[in-house]
């Protein structure tokens, strides 16, 4: 009991000390993609709004198109 | 709805100099009943006080044939488009099957020209009344892209695929033509979680039922060309305020169709017949 108990901390650690190994490898991406869109989405590129936000920052664009589809008489309120 | 009133307000006052462009990818309208079309014509009337821009027309949308579909959207201000909603007789469009928007662009003297087509899914059984007594049908979509890309190509600087289709569709027509920037796509629920393309043609969705909203950024470079969109996808939850004049004509809306509500439960209580509906099957079908 006691030998599993002290096997499960030394794994325990192991995976601590992987996990502070390979903190610096995975920061740089982090920081690329402001640490908010979807892992592997281009930065720029994502669908996902910084958190909080409602609407995104940015340079003003030449023009914006808002869409909408299948509404099916949805008034209120859905949207 | 006063959801996204309150979104384009807000970007109008973020990017005060970018005009803003409202689509609609077809099927809004609700079923073809009295209370049903209540709602569209609310709809209808709402989209003209966002200042939607164009809609493209589906399936749905001319469940009743295409009479009572003119009847019901008289009030629009705004044009449908189809490419591939045809006349049988002639194989001709019924609808514009695109439209060109010149929109004012800053740091430009010249309007950017926005070529916008509309598509809807092939459906070979599809059979509705159409004008002058003949029928609807649709033709597969890729076909009616093929005939009015290059036009509107050569008209327009942005060229934008209206497209009641499905994903997979979109992205055959994208993978088959070039010269679509890009694909508003909507088909049931589906929407986009991270923006997809096809070669340089972009492809998004947005959903049904108005939950969702699609914001696509369009950057375009002092040549004319596109040098990029970015886009996002907006849920509309509570954490999107109403804005407030708009809530006021949604709750007008609700108040028109409740009372609606009870006129008809009162007469059923009568013993009263409804009248009975409008009839879209195709002519000559039986």
């Amino acid at each position: 009991m006691r030998a599993e108990e002290r096997s499960g901390g030394w794994a325990a650690l192991g995976v601590a000390v992987l996990v502070l190994a390979m903190a610096p490898l995975a920061s740089p991406s982090l920081a690329q993609s402001g640490g908010t869109v979807d892992p592997g989405t281009p930065a720029g590129r994502s669908y996902v709004l910084p958190p909080g936000a409602l609407i995104a920052p940015g340079d003003s664009p030449t023009i914006t198109m808002l869409y909408t589809g299948n509404v099916v008489g949805y008034v209120d309120p859905c949207g | 709805m006063a959801r996204r009133a309150w979104l384009t307000s807000q970007l109008h006052e973020n990017f005060p100099t970018t005009e803003i462009l409202h689509f609609d990818l077809g099927n809004f309208s609700d079923n073809p009943t009295e209370e049903g079309t209540l709602r569209t014509e609310g709809l209808i009337e709402g989209m003209n006080r966002l200042g939607y821009d164009v809609a493209n027309v589906g399936e749905r949308d001319l469940s009743l044939g295409y009479d009572e579909f003119v009847r019901r959207t008289d009030a629009a201000t705004f044009p449908f488009v189809s490419a591939n909603i045809v006349r049988r007789d002639t194989r001709e469009p019924v609808f514009n099957p695109y439209v060109i928007l010149d929109v004012e662009s800053q740091g430009s003297a010249k309007p950017l020209r926005v070529g916008v087509i509309g598509v809807v899914r092939f459906n070979p059984v599809f059979l509705r009344s159409g004008p002058d007594d003949t029928n609807l049908v649709i033709l597969p979509p890729l076909e009616a892209v093929k005939r009015y890309l290059e036009e509107v190509r050569e008209r327009s600087d942005v060229v934008v695929l209206l497209a009641a289709i499905h994903q997979d569709d979109a992205h055959i027509i994208a993978k088959e033509v070039e010269d679509i920037d890009i694909i508003l796509g909507s088909y049931g629920s589906i929407y986009s979680t991270r923006e997809e393309a096809e070669g340089d043609t972009l492809i998004c969705y947005s959903g049904n039922q108005g939950r969702r909203i699609g914001e696509s950024r369009v950057f375009v470079d002092s040549t004319g060309e596109v040098e990029r969109i970015t886009s996002f996808m907006h849920v509309l939850t509570a954490r999107y305020p109403n804005d407030p004049e708009m809530q006021a004509y949604v709750m007008e809306v609700g108040r028109k169709i409740g009372e609606h509500k009870r006129a008809q439960s009162d007469s059923k209580a009568d013993g009263a017949t409804p009248p009975a509906g409008a009839d879209g099957e195709a002519r000559g079908a039986s």
